[in-house]
């Protein structure tokens, strides 16, 4: 089949820039991790609005002296400072010594002042399986209960027991300060940088018809590598009938 | 010849995983300390020894401080480690500077599981640290299974690192 070369110009040109698409958003798809794309956010209203994403915002949080405690979109905040993903509801928080203390459903975490974790603790400190609320004692010691068992922590904070002492006060929830609600907002709006690059990459950024679009560049390509060896071989055949 | 189809029939209704079972982190504990877990103690992830973690692990601490678990000349540490993509989490007994057993606790990747069974586990039985802080033996791979191998290894030799640091202090 001779195949006119102005043939695999078209198919190439008009492939040209969803190929450039594909491939520049491949090539970042696989150094994704080095570069953290999934940490990246895109915040654009415009984006949001065409990926139909109303920013959530917080209403609660735990109030820890002039600070605040508050979890949105998974992830959990000292003020707008985020701390790290976080598994669980949180359950209280508070201020220890040079610590902040923030207990969730699954354990408790260590904080110091600046939100960097110090530790992670769960039930190989002593903890129990479920954590309602926390507080500390009328001695000032953390104390978590869980179906009204309570337990306390040692001065090290490195294990919890039973115990049967008297609470001071517990940790309780406040509705965020509006300022605050409003950065957390959007602190956690948007999408990461490597969910648009998945979906570009694949079409899905527009839709069923992006989707078509892709399949129908799938093909022009195929058709250009086709054309593209069927013009190869006649050039070399042109090429070896005139040496002869 | 019975005997045989029977087991064949076994595997294939309770799949090998069943017979590697994970312990939680605390089970772990309860197996390594039957008479009562000691209280923790606390290694702080800093100065040198954030900077053996990071020598070893290949990233910075995920967090300050260490818990452990001590009693006469044996240590206990769980460890995290990212395999491919998620954390692999695993207990290490060392005794004396060589580690006596190596347990995965959880795993989280979707494939590269089978470093939980006894097979793979067995090899860190009796391994040490060389002076180049890496393990005086080879670790056997998994096909298929490369990076959570590197994990597990990286994690054993922290283990030993930390286990050799706090031996020093005492």
């Amino acid at each position: 089949m001779r195949v006119p070369f102005r043939w695999h110009r078209r198919l190439g040109i008009a492939a040209a820039p969803l190929a450039l698409l594909w491939v520049i958003s491949g090539l970042l798809l696989s150094w994704g991790d080095l570069l953290a794309l999934d940490q990246k956010r895109i915040t654009a209203g415009w984006l949001l609005e065409w990926y139909g994403i109303v920013p959530p915002r917080p209403d609660t949080g735990w109030p820890i002296g002039e600070a605040w405690i508050a979890q949105a979109d998974g992830r959990l905040f000292l003020d707008t400072s985020p701390v790290g993903p976080l598994e669980g509801e949180v359950r209280g928080a508070l201020v220890h010594g040079p610590l902040i203390l923030v207990a969730t459903e699954r354990g408790v975490l260590l904080l110091d002042r600046h939100g960097g974790l110090v530790d992670r603790m769960d039930a190989t400190s002593g903890l129990p399986p479920c954590i309602d609320r926390l507080g500390v004692t009328v001695q000032g010691v953390p104390a978590v209960d869980c179906d009204s068992v309570r337990y306390v922590a040692n001065p090290s904070l490195t294990q919890w027991t039973p115990s049967t002492d008297t609470i001071g006060h517990w940790s309780r929830p406040s509705p965020l300060p509006d300022p605050l609600a409003e950065s957390l907002g959007d602190a956690v709006a948007g999408i990461t940088v490597e969910r648009l690059l998945i979906d570009a990459h694949s079409g899905r950024l527009f839709g069923d018809p992006g989707r078509r679009l892709f399949e129908l560049l799938a093909a022009f390509l195929l058709l250009n590598a086709i054309t593209g060896l069927n013009l190869f071989k006649r050039r070399r055949e042109k090429q070896r009938k005139s040496v002869c | 010849m019975v005997a045989r189809v029977i087991l064949l029939g076994l595997l294939t209704v309770f799949p090998p995983a069943a017979f590697s079972a994970v312990p939680s982190p605390q089970n772990f504990l309860l197996e390594v300390f039957p008479d009562g877990i000691p209280q923790p103690e606390v290694i702080w992830l800093v100065g040198d020894v954030a900077q053996d973690y990071r020598d070893i692990i290949g990233s910075e601490p995920p967090q300050m401080r260490l818990r452990y678990w001590s009693l006469q000349e044996t240590t206990v540490w769980i460890l995290d480690a990212v395999g491919k993509t998620e954390p692999i989490t695993a207990g290490f007994v060392v005794v004396g500077g060589t580690i006596r057993e190596a347990r995965v606790l959880a795993f989280r990747e979707s494939r590269g599981g089978e470093i939980r069974y006894p097979f793979f586990l067995r090899q860190f039985a009796g391994v040490s640290l060389t002076d180049e802080l890496e393990l005086n033996k080879p670790i056997d791979g998994i096909t298929g299974a490369t990076l959570s191998v590197r994990a597990m290894s990286r994690m054993a030799r922290l283990a030993l690192r930390l286990d050799q640091r706090q031996r020093a202090t005492r």
